[in-house]
């Protein structure tokens, strides 16, 4: 049996997957003959693109539910899953109709833990991207980001519905997007340094994180849990972290110290700052 | 005052106030206003503190200045605290410079009283209609709204936000009394019912056949507080049992249509008062009945099943150191083993260690064949708790139902795990 290679471009385009997975299906080309390329690293021995490989049925029916899953999964830097989605297809294509209801199937399983890996990526991208004004414009803002799959192309046109009324960009090491307020324009990857490096905005913020925090229910473990230390580097409150959890301790006995005062009966005083009315009267 | 240090003090008076919740708007985005902002459905964490809470919204009072006394708040007249004001304006800026670098979801507004409720809550509906009317601002709003305030004022506030939300308090009547002398419960219930009314009527008037039938070109109305209502119980600052606490959560599920209930351990605040206990209560209380709700709400279960009275041999109490749906089933040892390959929906949502994810999984894979062990390991089932109360094709408990007290003492966590929480 010929041996074929096939190589997705950009890796985690699913037209293009698509377009190879059907050229193998159509041509009978067993999972274990196809050799998928992914990135640097390419096949010792030559072979035949899969696109060459001769039609000799019908594009097997495929059910809708594998390329809504496919489009997920290629998100994915696992160098194995465009093989992996393949060998599902192919089981699909050769009789196991119901193939994705088995979740206690093995590839399936895998396909879901990968779609599942993406899945919260893309959240946490949507949750973490920290933007920056840009000095000297209006409502102008570039974030620095850095998520583990390849998934800014999934998760930009939440930005746009987010932020219409706002130009942005948010850069990551191998792909960047900027939105104008009307259409989102992709580009390759960029640098930390192309993005603001301060705002003075994240001042205010840390004084928010710092002071909605209750030191006396302090629970890093749960903290670390929702939010990964390897996106600690985006966020600006973090830098706080060290000092509120070293802290929290000494907070809650000074609270509890302060209980056996006897509390005043009234306010003490009137509003001296610039509020709009005296709030008391 | 510098806005920095009122953003301390009046984020700092907001932190006892538990809802993060941002989802249940419904789907709306920025694109065709040109504004900024979008609800998807499900909310998103956009921060989390070292109390492992998440940061979703932007949780702060207009002002902690109040003429009310409450005892457990830090916020009551008598308590020796800092205190500041944000003007509107202020609120609505902080709202928008947070929102536009992604640090929140929205806003959760929420204040102390100032002369009188109305006053008060007229400012809090001006932020939220500038941030919607003149800023074209799509993200999530909730407020809380005083129970005293007038009915156009309510009628306004959930044309604005997302969300409006009245504080129970209390489990009981006589813990209001004696805790929060001005509030009164039938006040509190009545401004509940109103809510409700308002959004069950809204719902229906934005019926396609409701609209049809009106009067041509009739547009659907606003919607009002799309993301319905939520509630917050105080725990531990009163002497209210767990039974009663899931009993007040089951009528306000019932009767105002509650989208959640919070529980609100109470937490030690400055310049106690001596009508509270010494101590908080342990973390862990909350936890099991943030539990035993979803029981209520998910499973199906009643607040009789979940904390038996003393007639059925029950303290009022859950235990601690189990979970309340493991508690259930090491009562009703004659309910198991549940068999996986057959038995309904319902009775699969009672098999400790499954929850209604994993039951689902189970219903949809075994019409593909019998289920093994191995397949639950692949659902990821905590195997230690699901085995001893499940029979498949190839495992059976045997006698391990026989003596529910050894099968707990097997599987209640080590008491070193507790003391953690009781931190």
């Amino acid at each position: 049996m010929t041996s074929y290679r096939a190589r997705i471009d950009p890796p985690w385009s699913l037209d293009a997957w698509r377009v190879a997975a059907r050229a193998g299906l159509r041509a009978g080309v067993a999972p274990e003959n196809i050799d998928w390329e992914d990135d640097a690293q390419s096949a010792l021995l030559p072979a035949p693109d899969l696109s060459a490989a001769e039609a000799i049925r019908e594009a097997p029916a495929v059910p809708a539910a594998l390329f809504e899953l496919a489009g997920t999964v290629l998100c994915h830097r696992d160098p194995q899953r465009q093989a992996l989605l393949y060998r599902i297809a192919w089981r699909i294509a050769e009789g196991e109709r119901h193939l994705l209801a088995r979740v206690v199937d093995p590839d399936v399983r895998r396909a879901f833990e990968l779609a599942k890996a993406v899945g919260r990526d893309t959240h946490k991208m949507k949750a973490f991207v920290r933007f920056r004004e840009v000095p000297g414009e209006t409502d102008a803002f570039i974030a620095w980001f850095e998520p583990a799959h390849r998934i800014v192309d999934r998760v930009a046109p939440f930005f746009a519905r987010r932020f219409a009324g706002m130009r942005w960009a948010i850069l990551t090491p191998d792909r960047s997007v900027a939105w104008d307020g009307e259409a989102l324009a992709f580009g390759p990857g960029a640098q930390p340094e192309d993005a603001p490096s301060e705002d003075a905005r994240e001042d205010l913020w840390r004084t928010y994180y710092a002071n909605i925090f209750n030191p006396a229910r302090l629970n890093p473990r749960m903290m670390r849990q929702e939010m990964p230390q390897s996106y600690w580097k985006h966020l600006p409150e973090t830098h706080l972290l060290p000092e509120l959890i070293r802290t929290a301790g000494e907070r809650v006995r000074a609270m509890q110290e302060r209980e056996a005062r006897a509390p005043r009966r009234r306010v003490r005083g009137r509003v001296t700052d610039d509020t709009e009315e005296s709030p008391c009267a | 005052m510098q806005l920095r240090q009122k953003l301390a003090i009046l984020a700092d008076a907001a932190k006892y106030d538990a809802s993060c919740a941002s989802s249940g708007a419904g789907g709306r985005n920025s694109l065709k206003s040109g504004g900024i902002g979008s609800t998807e459905g499900m909310g998103i964490c956009h921060s989390y503190t070292p109390d492992g809470r998440c940061v979703s919204l932007l949780k702060i009072l207009l002002t902690n200045f109040c003429i009310y006394d409450c005892v457990y708040c830090v916020n009551r007249i008598s308590s020796d605290v800092p205190r500041a004001r944000f003007t509107v304006e202020e609120a609505v800026q902080l709202t928008l410079d947070f929102y536009k670098r992604n640090y929140i979801e929205g806003l959760f507004l929420s204040s102390g009283i100032i002369r009188n409720g109305d006053y008060t809550m007229e400012r809090m509906v001006e932020v939220a209609r500038r941030l919607r009317e003149e800023h074209r601002f799509a993200g999530y709003i909730h407020l809380k709204t005083i129970p005293e305030a007038s009915p156009e004022l309510l009628a306004l506030a959930g044309r604005y936000a997302d969300r409006l939300s009245i504080n129970i308090e209390l489990p009981t009547e006589a813990g209001l009394k004696k805790l929060a002398p001005e509030k009164k419960l039938p006040g509190i219930r009545a401004a509940m019912g109103e809510v409700r009314t308002r959004i069950e009527e809204n719902r229906d008037a934005r019926k396609p056949a409701a609209v049809a039938n009106a009067a041509p070109k009739r547009r659907k109305p606003p919607r009002y507080a799309p993301a319905g209502q939520s509630t917050q119980m105080i725990v531990g600052a009163d002497d209210a049992d767990d039974r009663s606490i899931l009993s007040t959560s089951h009528g306000l599920y019932r009767d105002f249509g509650m989208r959640r209930v919070y529980y609100s351990g109470f937490s030690p605040i400055q310049d106690a008062s001596a009508l509270l206990p010494v101590k908080a209560p342990p973390l862990l209380r909350e936890h099991r009945l943030y539990q035993a709700d979803w029981l209520l709400r998910f499973y199906d279960y009643r607040v009789e099943e979940i904390v038996p009275d003393a007639a059925g041999g029950g303290s009022g109490m859950l235990d601690l150191d189990i979970d309340p749906k493991l508690a259930w089933a090491l009562r009703h040892p004659d309910a198991f083993p549940v068999n996986l390959d057959t038995a309904p929906r319902e009775l699969l949502l009672r098999v400790p260690g499954l929850g209604v994810r994993n039951v689902d999984r189970i219903i949809m894979s075994r019409r593909h064949g019998r289920l093994r062990v191995h397949d639950l390991a692949r659902l990821r089932a905590p195997l230690q708790k699901v085995l001893p109360f499940v029979q498949l094709i190839d495992h059976h408990p045997r006698r391990r139902l026989d003596d529910p007290a050894v099968l707990r003492a097997q599987l209640a966590p080590k008491p070193r795990q507790a003391d953690l929480f009781a931190a």
